[in-house]
């Protein structure tokens, strides 16, 4: 488990655990033991366990989250949530006098203002989220699925592609799937290193999202090869989306390493239009093998 | 090319036995440091420090934790391609050697044959690789294209026929093996379609070097088994000079066993004779020392899991 973002939150930690701290001892302080016959256990166990979920969701907000508005919001009203189940565990096991009574009236206090604060913090998560989704354009489809997407390159990887496939074929609308391949990549990836390749593939990818439309998706498929999944596109139009991008590559200066010597790299491309024969993610190996084909010409001069 | 010409009477390696300079494992080193692995995290267990890369002998034991590992670590599926490029392209000692099974690579056992004018590929688990078996698959066989194109120029087409079932990566397949995929079937085999254009036996045959390369312990016994089927585990003992107890227990080390491994000679060599045309039972059972075709058709279906009738109607797609 990955834990840096907990250290981006050094004021939230000391809050909430301030606050935990403060309440059992206030508790303690105010109140007296109850003897071991008087302590209803099922309760404890009941609120107790209420207690502990919300103290793991609140480390899940501050181990997740980056700092901001909506982590505050979110930590915080969680956090009062949580200081009233403390109290409620705390009076089962403590009796308060007739001077401290006040606590059990106190108790119910947090619980709401914190709830209050947790809808208006997921209120700016929602928003978030529809600022995060259009950061995502070109990358994602309507659905998400984190474990899909490659470590490299920050796209979805050709098993998001063929869900998304598979999906479209139900509603069969025109569209045209490329495929991209950049040539002589092996060879960069022996004279520069891997870590250069992988570099490598990561601007290659920005460069093709930067060349997308809208509706257009892309995705890494195997090794040095892209799909792009062109929605309400013919093949005609395709053509001329993937001459364009063809161009950007090429022109591109690529680095890779800190040195200002750049790549200059082509690419390769194949497209297919779908049609009734041939449609969804059957169309993927016979790309694979239009570019295989193309390869065994050019690659004698390499 | 180095040999253990103290004691040549060891020509297998087994799990355990220490290998200088394992160029899979540099392989790995470089690929966990190009994508940023915690290499103390990676190396966890195994017994292994960073700097013992190069310096430190490692084991097939050793290696194979490593890979698992790797895969566990690494988000990712596609790793076995790129080591098996990095092993071609920085000129490790594969090479020549990439179809026998040398010292650097000892966890892959490779049969050539040549037959009906084409070249075929058998890949054998020469030390116990277990449940990793399928992507050591995957680094030999992207070597071996890999190398192949480096040197020719141009790309070794294959038809691959692997045991494991259709892998969700398949793209990766595709790509870096060629579209000639087929998944369930009952051995690791590849055809090479395209051998006389690449000069495929100047690259991987034509070197005599690897017959003194030593195999590891399933291969070496494998290789015995091929030679006089009829080998018994004793003989098999007495010839590596230790006590059928202790051949036992090694192979159980090895996550085999002796029938298991002649039930697996058998059946390669029934399925070589199937694919070179040997057609009716008769021939078969004849060519394989066999009087009584009854008792071959059982011993077939214990190799096989099938009756020479259903194994034909399954896989006469080939």
């Amino acid at each position: 488990m990955n834990l840096s973002f907990l250290r981006l939150h050094p004021r939230l930690i000391t809050w909430v655990l301030t606050l935990a701290f403060g309440t059992v001892a206030m508790s303690v302080s105010c109140g007296d033991a109850k003897t071991w016959q008087q302590i209803d256990w099922l309760d404890v166990v009941g609120e107790g366990g209420i207690t502990l979920m919300a103290m793991v969701w609140l480390f899940f907000i501050l181990a997740s989250r980056p700092l901001g508005q909506v982590t505050n919001l979110l930590t915080i009203g969680l956090s009062c949530f949580m200081v009233t189940c403390l109290l409620d565990v705390m009076d089962e096991v403590m009796h308060y006098d007739q001077a401290h009574a006040w606590l059990y009236w106190v108790e119910s206090l947090p619980a709401p203002v914190g709830m209050i604060l947790m809808t208006i913090g997921l209120y700016y998560w929602h928003q978030e989220q529809l600022t995060l989704k259009s950061l995502m354009h070109k990358r994602e489809a309507d659905f998400r699925q984190h474990q899909m997407l490659d470590p490299i390159t920050r796209l979805y990887r050709a098993d998001y592609l063929r869900e998304l496939l598979g999906q479209m074929e139900q509603l069969a609308p025109p569209y045209c799937i490329a495929m991209v391949d950049i040539q002589n990549f092996g060879h960069i990836n022996q004279t520069h290193g891997l870590k250069a390749g992988d570099e490598l593939l990561r601007s290659v990818a920005d460069t093709i999202v930067l060349n997308l439309r809208q509706t257009d998706i892309a995705c890494r498929y195997a090794g040095d090869r892209f799909v792009l999944l062109l929605n309400q596109t013919k093949d005609s139009e395709a053509r001329v989306l993937l001459e364009h991008l063809r161009n950007a590559i090429n022109h591109q200066a690529f680095k890779p390493d800190q040195s200002l010597t750049g790549i200059h790299l082509d690419v390769r491309w194949k497209i297919r239009q779908a049609n009734d024969h041939l449609h969804g993610a059957a169309m993927l190996p016979s790309l694979q093998e239009a570019l295989d084909n193309t390869s065994t010409n050019v690659a004698v001069g390499l | 090319m180095w040999l253990w010409a103290s004691d040549m009477a060891n020509h297998w390696l087994e799990r355990d036995s220490k290998l200088p300079d394992l160029p899979l494992a540099q392989a790995m080193l470089n690929l966990a440091q190009a994508r940023g692995l915690n290499l103390h995290k990676w190396l966890r267990g195994s017994g292994l420090f960073p700097e013992d890369f190069g310096h430190k002998s490692i084991s097939p034991e050793q290696l194979l934790l490593l890979i698992e590992r790797l895969y566990k670590l690494l988000p990712g599926q596609d790793h076995s391609f790129v080591l098996g490029h990095q092993l071609a392209q920085h000129g490790f000692t594969l090479g020549k050697f990439a179809l026998s099974s040398c010292p650097s690579q000892p966890l892959v056992y490779t049969q050539l044959q040549q037959y009906q004018g084409q070249w075929h590929g058998y890949f054998e688990d020469a030390i116990g690789c277990g449940a990793m078996w399928p992507v050591v698959l995957e680094i030999h066989l992207t070597a071996i294209l890999a190398y192949a194109k480096l040197n020719s120029g141009q790309r070794l087409k294959i038809a691959l026929a692997c045991r494991h079932d259709r892998p969700r990566h398949i793209q990766d397949y595709e790509h870096y093996l060629g579209l000639q995929l087929q998944f369930q079937q009952p051995l690791d085999q590849v055809r090479f379609i395209n051998a006389d254009a690449i000069g495929f036996e100047q690259l991987f045959v034509s070197d005599s070097a690897h017959q003194q390369a030593k195999s590891g312990l399933l291969a070496w016994l494998q290789q015995q088994l091929e030679q006089q089927s009829d080998l018994r585990l004793e003989q098999l003992a007495h010839q590596l000079e230790i006590s059928p107890a202790t051949l036992k227990r090694k192979l159980k080390q090895h996550g085999s066993a002796y029938s298991k491994l002649q039930d697996k000679v058998n059946g390669r060599r029934a399925i070589q004779l199937l694919q070179q045309g040997c057609l009716t039972n008769e021939l078969l059972a004849q060519q394989l020392g066999f009087a009584d075709i009854a008792n071959f058709r059982r011993a077939f279906k214990r190799w096989l899991g099938d009756t020479p009738q259903m194994f034909r109607a399954k896989y006469s797609a080939e």
